[in-house]
């Protein structure tokens, strides 16, 4: 593993500075016998102006030169470029001047004459910490991204990162689309925003080559000079670019690219091979993310499904409480007509006799009265427990609303209701009992008309929406509204909040079992003091065959 | 001539609030709890009109409305039920009943639809 994160020696390049040519040149020897590239220089001046065109990774500098001495120079250097590993040598030092060296930054201070092997051994090692230092960089990194379990956080991220780790003025990622195309996914350090149009398929440009050859490329200078892509046209000027295949086993990712457009000094082998470590990293990370995306996607669907369980086990308990009731109730009611019949024809009978006191009279009209009110619930009672099949057929859902509205007219305009509509001119058929569903409209209007009732101004709202498969009829009053603690029992059989006489508490349970009978949902919304919405979503009726 | 009407139901107290309503109308009314009283008094009494029950223990009513049919031609039948059934309405008006009503019901309609119906039966 060491050996892989360690640049190759000749990719190392060393500057010599020492004012005796004879040192000089015995370093330059014995540094090339071990595949290092190196130049020499004579003066502190001359070196600094060096660093400043050319790149290198270690400088060995004497200490005392005539003009700029070697504290001097490594001052300057680790300011043009920090990264550059200073080794000081000399031939008459004090631990003072050893001690001031290494808090400057030098890497390391050796007295002359020193071993060819001490310093062979120290360049290596210096170089060693150099590369240590910025795998370092990449771990430390690496965190960062990996804490990052979101693509669109993720993703700055690593633009960002990746230009500080290789030095790059601008670095973007592209990723492989499901249209199989590579597109940009993020950026960093472009002026405009032109780059994030690009769209390449697999081959195209450079991107899109690296992406099919699953090949890392290292790009010096114009493109027009680089035979592999000599006839792509470039679309800026850039000096030198990395880009880099993402790969998580035999997935292709997408690309990673590195660019140096102001920066004069070009990529290196060892700024590919930085790519190559930052890649693998940045690859698993992207691809924890997606996974996680999934993941958390997956988790959603199921969170809905749950929901939806939820939802049809209360429609189904609603169900069954409707039809436990309905067949209770059916066969009270029967019990209940014989001995009404006795109540309301003794009743008849009695009126019929002459001699009647005024006061008798009214005493047993009421009781007629009230025996009739019992028949009339104990009718609604079986109305809503017969199972007969609704006789549906496809309906203008805006006639029949139209036509129910038409009942309610007079009543609203009466009462000082402003009936307001909101409806479409067409609106798609539905599939009904168009009896039952008036029914349901009317329960509805008539509730409404109750709950604004004590209001100063009484408005009621009709709109129709098509949805996506549903046709939805919002009913929306300004009326009292309904108290919180009510809204989840307003469909149960017999509650009722409406004075003894005035409502069965049948109506909206008859209406829920309609729609529910007719593949629908009804819902409220409620605020108390502010107003109600019923909303009623049928499906809309789809032509067999059509 | 009076007309005689037999009233055929299991609940006593619409026997008895049915009696009473018809006899001070001016008719005489037979009442039987079920259906072979029903029968016999059919045989015995030959009432111009007969109020029906459906639901009664032993012979139910549609049974009852069958023999009543074989026994007497002429017999005005009214169902009088607390079932609200479509199809059986349908069925016992195919049989011969002329008018299937629902209880409870108000005196004032059933008598008006008597009447209309004796009014019809009239030679």
């Amino acid at each position: 593993m060491k050996q892989e994160l360690l640049v190759k020696s000749s990719a190392c390049k060393i500057l010599v500075v020492d004012d005796e040519t004879e040192m000089c040149e015995v370093l330059q020897c014995q540094l090339n016998s071990k595949n290092y590239s190196v130049a020499a220089v004579h003066r502190g001046e001359e070196a600094l102006k060096k660093l400043k065109i050319e790149k290198f990774q270690l400088v060995i500098t004497d200490l005392k030169m005539p003009g700029m001495g070697g504290l001097e120079l490594l001052r300057a250097i680790k300011q043009v470029d920090p990264e550059v590993e200073v080794i000081i040598t000399t031939g008459y030092g004090t631990v003072e001047m050893a001690v001031s060296a290494m808090k400057e930054g030098a890497y390391h201070f050796i007295q002359k004459p020193f071993v060819m092997e001490e310093i062979l051994t120290l360049v290596e090692k210096a170089l060693e910490k150099k590369e240590l230092k910025a795998v370092l960089t990449v771990y430390e990194s690496s965190q960062t991204i990996f804490s990052n379990v979101r693509l669109e956080s993720l993703l700055p991220v690593i633009v960002s990162t990746a230009c500080k780790i290789l030095r790059a003025d601008d670095a973007s990622i592209m990723l492989m689309g499901e249209d199989g195309k590579l597109g940009v996914a993020a950026a960093y350090g472009f002026n405009d925003d032109k780059y994030k149009k690009d769209s390449l398929a697999l081959g195209e440009r450079v991107a899109g080559r690296v992406a099919q050859w699953k090949e890392p490329v290292l790009i010096w200078g114009s493109l027009a000079g680089d035979s592999r892509f000599s006839d792509v046209t470039a679309s800026r000027e850039v000096k030198s670019a990395i880009v880099y295949p993402l790969i998580v086993g035999k997935q292709m990712m997408g690309v990673l690219n590195a660019n140096r457009t102001l920066r004069t000094e070009p990529f290196t082998n060892a700024d590919l091979h930085m790519a190559g470590i930052f890649g693998s990293h940045i690859s698993q990370a992207i691809f924890n993310a997606k996974l996680y995306h999934q993941l958390e996607a997956k988790n959603q669907e199921l969170q809905k499904t749950y929901r939806q369980l939820e939802e049809a086990q209360e429609r189904f308990v609603q169900t069954e409480k409707l039809a436990a009731i309905g067949q209770m109730a059916a066969g009270i009611a029967h019990e209940l007509n014989n001995p009404l019949t006795g109540i309301l024809g003794f009743s008849e009978i009695l009126l019929e006799e002459a001699g009647l006191s005024v006061q008798q009279r009214e005493d047993l009209e009421g009781i007629l009265k009230q025996s009739r009110r019992c028949r009339d619930i104990i009718n609604n009672l079986l109305h809503f427990a017969r199972k007969h099949e609704p006789h549906k057929e496809p309906i203008e859902i805006l006639s029949l609303l139209g036509s129910t509205l038409q009942l309610m007219q007079y009543d609203c305009s009466t009462s000082g209701i402003e009936l307001l509509r909101e409806l479409p001119k067409s609106a798609p058929r539905i599939f009904g009992d168009a009896t039952q569903l008036q029914q349901v409209f009317l329960n509805i209007l008539i509730n409404a008309r109750q709950a604004v009732s004590e209001k100063d101004l009484k408005k009621l709202l009709i709109r129709i929406q098509q949805e996506s498969e549903d046709v939805a009829i919002h009913f929306e009053d300004n009326g009292c509204g309904i108290p919180r603690k009510n809204l989840d029992k307003i469909f149960d059989p017999f509650f009722t909040t409406k004075p003894v006489g005035q409502g069965t508490g049948l109506g909206l349970s008859i209406s829920y079992g309609i729609v529910r009978q007719h593949g629908g949902k009804i819902e409220v919304e409620s605020q108390e003091g502010v107003g109600s919405r019923f909303t009623i979503r049928l499906p809309i009726y789809v032509e067999k065959g059509g | 001539m009076v007309y005689r009407i037999l009233v055929v139901d299991d609940e006593e107290s619409v026997r008895q609030v049915l009696a009473r309503f018809l006899t001070r109308k001016g008719f005489s009314v037979f009442t039987a709890g079920d259906g072979p009283e029903a029968l016999d008094l059919i045989k015995k009494e030959r009432p111009h009109l007969m109020l029906l029950d459906v639901r009664m223990p032993g012979m139910d009513g549609m049974q009852v409305l069958r023999s009543a049919r074989e026994l007497d031609k002429e017999i005005g039948i009214l169902v009088a039920t607390a079932v609200s059934d479509v199809d059986l309405a349908k069925q016992m008006m195919s049989l011969g009943a002329f008018d299937y009503i629902l209880k409870p019901f108000d005196l004032s309609y059933l008598e008006t639809t008597v009447m209309a119906k004796l009014f019809l039966m009239t030679p």
